[in-house]
């Protein structure tokens, strides 16, 4: 095979698993975070550094 | 006052505790007869000057130094020297020797017991650092040497008359006393010679180049010392066993310019007391430097004159009517002198034909064969120099009351230098064979119409008599110091009044080559120009803060290329791209917008593969495909107004590289960079999801107190990061981790655009392939 098709096809191997991950994966987690009702913004308490 | 008429000044020399007061020597006009001359002083640090010795309008001073024990007293040497075009006259009653007491206010001649008698030429002297009784001087007499007062100049002995200390008088007579060793003194010629026992005998200290004329010696460590000779300037810090090199400073000096029209094209020219030169304009290295250029034959001060078609041949001069061909493939070397008699020493009366020490040499514009070669006559071979005619009578003034022995009245100096009544330029007409043009450097123009077999006399009424013809010629040449070329002079061409009154000005670009190695200024080698398309553009005034300047270049389709601006890119995540490898730089991605001329040398490439923060590659590059030879335009957006060019690039004449051999490599460097993008595209996405997915578990722990959210979110990671580590080598931190952290996907990727950039036929490129994009 030659040098580009080997580099390239091993390139969109790992970008097909992206793909995967990015829609299907991400969107379970994300299905996931709206079941638990996690709010979008939290205010944080100003955290007193040492004197 | 200052120091407006004396041209050269051979010795400053500078009071040790008061750096306002200076002292001058100046020998005077070298062809004539002017007053300022003699020793100048100045007490405001240069402001204004006094001439505190004059002698007359026709001797100078050429030595002084000063007392190194007591800086009151000095001693100058005046010469009288005149030089014509056909003669140098080195002595006569007004050279001499000279000594103030008094700081330069009052001067005293010389001419105590012990100094030679008659005429003066050149002198030379020095003060002993160790003993301020003790003064060396050089002098040209019939009975001349060099010569040691041992009573501050009062009575004088001569302690050695070698001629090796003396020769060609005028041109050297030098001498320097060490500053701590009474019996240590140094005298320059041709060699550099020390004596360690009061002058008596002299021993020759090798040095890197002949023909010596100044040093320095440090006053505090007499091994260290600055040698100057006709080659340059070279130090020792162990009193000369060891020097160092001639071959860092641009001391060449020129005689004339000649260009060849090859790809890139040469340059030729012979310099003064060192060797012909033939070098590349321009080289696809880091510079122009030492590999790129060769020697062509003849000698110092000849023409040189490449024979078209086949350029490496070259014919090359030199004094004593020399002539070479050289030939670069083979080395050979062949004497080809029209007429190859000897004339050294004897003066032009005694020459059957006179070539002036820089003759000229022509190539026939219409037959590379046949080569002219100019005396007093016209010399013409039609088989590259194997036999010789002549084709002309003496086409000069021929006077023989300027063709005589040059020197005296004491040295004798026959080097052809003084060789008068010339042929001195040459042409043949580039439209009518046959048609040749002859000026004389005394001021005679000839032309014959038939090649030589009649002469008319068609010297300008109106041109003064004993002019110097020096150029048939459209190329101007001079002589200076290195060679220096103007790359484009686009802009010159193009320029007219109204551009200072335009707001913007986009000029037309000259052709760009798909050639040339990066401008890198260099002291050791000539820079290159910089590669790719010179545009040059006008702006009225600078851009306030915030207004966009932009660049854009177009393929004839109006498709766009690239886009620049003079704005910084953005920085932070963009940052990142750095590799092994040299002029990779992101050269070229901000243009210039001041007010007045820009300049933005575009490197006719594609935009660059995306990048992140922190990318390492190893080998390899970004950097967007170059075009096509082909057509293109490029805009100027500025202001408000917008201005197109169109432009040719150019592949390099000399490959046989097809249009699409040139595109098979563009478009696989583009599909390579396309895939690069992506790939690095890929990897600001995990990490952006990554962020995120920290943040919502971070939230999620926080808000719920259940940490299945940041298992999910642990787990997810993980596979991303997976990803990203099979796309890049993430542990890179610096540039050579690669070698301990094994390079990735991208970087494989990468790494072959340089293979691809290489490749010039498309059978190479296609044995690569790269169907999946």
């Amino acid at each position: 095979m030659a040098v580009c098709d080997d580099v390239t096809g091993k390139i969109d191997a790992q970008l097909a698993k992206l793909k995967t991950l990015l829609e299907e994966d991400l969107g379970a987690f994300n299905a996931m975070v709206r079941e638990k009702a996690v709010p979008a913004v939290v205010v944080k308490e100003e955290k007193k550094g040492p004197q | 006052m200052g120091l407006a008429d004396t041209r050269q000044v051979p010795r400053i020399r500078v009071h040790p505790q008061d750096p306002n007061l200076a002292y001058v020597a100046a020998p005077g006009h070298t062809f004539g007869a002017n007053h300022q001359r003699g020793v100048f002083r100045s007490k405001d640090g240069g402001a204004t000057w006094q001439n505190v010795l004059f002698i007359n309008d026709s001797t100078g001073v050429v030595d002084l130094c000063m007392d190194p024990g007591n800086p009151r007293v000095l001693y100058a040497a005046s010469w009288q020297v005149q030089r014509t075009p056909w003669s140098l006259e080195s002595g006569g009653p007004g050279s001499g020797l000279w000594k103030s007491v008094d700081s330069g206010d009052t001067w005293k001649r010389l001419d105590g017991e012990g100094l030679p008698k008659g005429v003066w030429g050149r002198v030379g002297v020095s003060v002993s650092g160790a003993n301020s009784n003790r003064v060396w001087a050089v002098i040209e007499a019939d009975a001349g040497g060099v010569f040691r007062s041992d009573n501050a100049g009062r009575t004088w002995i001569r302690t050695n008359d070698d001629r090796d200390l003396r020769q060609r008088a005028w041109y050297y007579t030098h001498v320097h006393a060490d500053p701590q060793d009474a019996d240590v003194v140094y005298v320059q010629n041709v060699r550099f010679h020390r004596s360690d026992d009061g002058g008596r005998t002299f021993k020759a200290i090798p040095t890197p180049h002949g023909d010596n004329h100044d040093l320095w010696i440090d006053p505090k460590d007499p091994q260290r010392m600055i040698e100057g000779s006709d080659g340059g300037a070279v130090v020792t810090y162990d009193g000369g066993t060891s020097w160092s090199t001639l071959g860092n400073q641009p001391t060449a000096q020129f005689y004339h310019v000649i260009t060849k029209d090859v790809f890139p094209y040469r340059v030729y020219g012979a310099q003064q007391d060192n060797s012909t030169v033939g070098i590349a304009s321009r080289t696809d290295g880091f510079g122009i430097d030492r590999t790129d250029w060769w020697e062509v034959g003849g000698g110092e001060s000849g023409y040189i004159a490449p024979k078209p078609g086949e350029e490496e041949i070259v014919y090359a001069g030199s004094y004593g009517g020399y002539l070479t061909r050289y030939d670069k493939r083979t080395g050979e070397y062949r004497d080809v002198n029209p007429y190859p008699e000897n004339p050294m020493g004897w003066g032009a009366e005694g020459a059957k034909y006179r070539f002036q020490w820089t003759f000229p040499i022509v190539i026939s514009p219409h037959d590379p064969n046949t080569v002219y070669a100019g005396s007093n006559v016209l010399h013409r071979s039609t088989d590259e120099g194997q036999s010789w005619q002549v084709i002309s009578p003496d086409l000069t003034r021929n006077d023989p009351s300027k063709l005589v022995s040059s020197g005296g009245p004491i040295t004798q100096d026959n080097t052809s230098v003084e060789y008068y009544c010339t042929i001195f330029a040459m042409a043949e007409s580039p439209v009518q064979k046959g048609l040749l043009w002859v000026g004389s450097d005394d001021g005679l123009v000839h032309v014959s119409r038939d090649a030589g077999r009649s002469w008319q006399n068609v010297t300008p009424p109106a041109l003064p008599a004993w002019s110097t013809i020096s150029q048939i010629d459209p190329v101007a040449a001079t002589q200076g110091r290195a060679f220096w070329i103007l790359d484009d002079v686009s802009p010159l061409r193009q320029a007219t009044d109204a551009d200072a009154r335009a707001k913007s000005v986009l000029y037309e670009p000259a052709p760009a080559y798909l050639f040339g190695g990066p401008a890198v200024p260099r002291r050791d080698a000539g820079e290159n120009p910089p590669p790719g398309a010179l545009i040059y553009y006008r702006l009225a005034k600078a851009p306030a803060r915030g207004d966009t300047v932009a660049l854009e270049f177009l393929d004839m389709k109006g498709e766009l290329i690239r886009r620049l601006t003079n704005q910084e890119e953005k920085s932070g995540e963009d940052e990142g791209g750095g590799g092994e490898g040299f002029g990779r730089g992101r050269a070229g991605t901000k243009i210039p917008a001041r007010a007045g001329l820009n300049r933005f040398a575009w490197n006719l490439r594609g935009e660059d593969a995306s990048r992140f923060k922190g990318l390492i590659l190893w080998g390899g590059g970004l950097q967007g495909p170059q075009v096509v030879p082909g057509e293109y335009q490029v805009r100027l957006t500025a202001g408000g107004e917008s201005h197109v060019q169109r432009f040719e690039v150019r592949g390099d004449p000399r490959l046989a590289t097809t249009q699409a051999d040139y595109q098979a490599r563009h478009d696989l460097l583009a599909r390579i960079r396309d895939k690069l993008t992506e790939t690095h595209d890929a990897i600001k996405r995990i990490r952006d999801v990554r962020d995120q997915l920290d943040d919502v578990a971070a939230r999620a722990t926080e808000t719920t107190k259940d940490s299945t959210i940041a298992r999910a979110a642990k787990t997810l990671k993980k596979k991303l990061t997976a990803v990203e580590e099979a796309l890049y080598q993430t542990k890179n931190r610096s540039r050579q981790d690669p070698l301990n952290y094994p390079i990735r996907l991208n970087n494989k990727l990468s790494a072959l655009v340089d293979v691809v950039a290489s490749a010039y036929e498309r059978r190479r490129i296609k044995a690569w392939r790269c169907a999946t994009t």
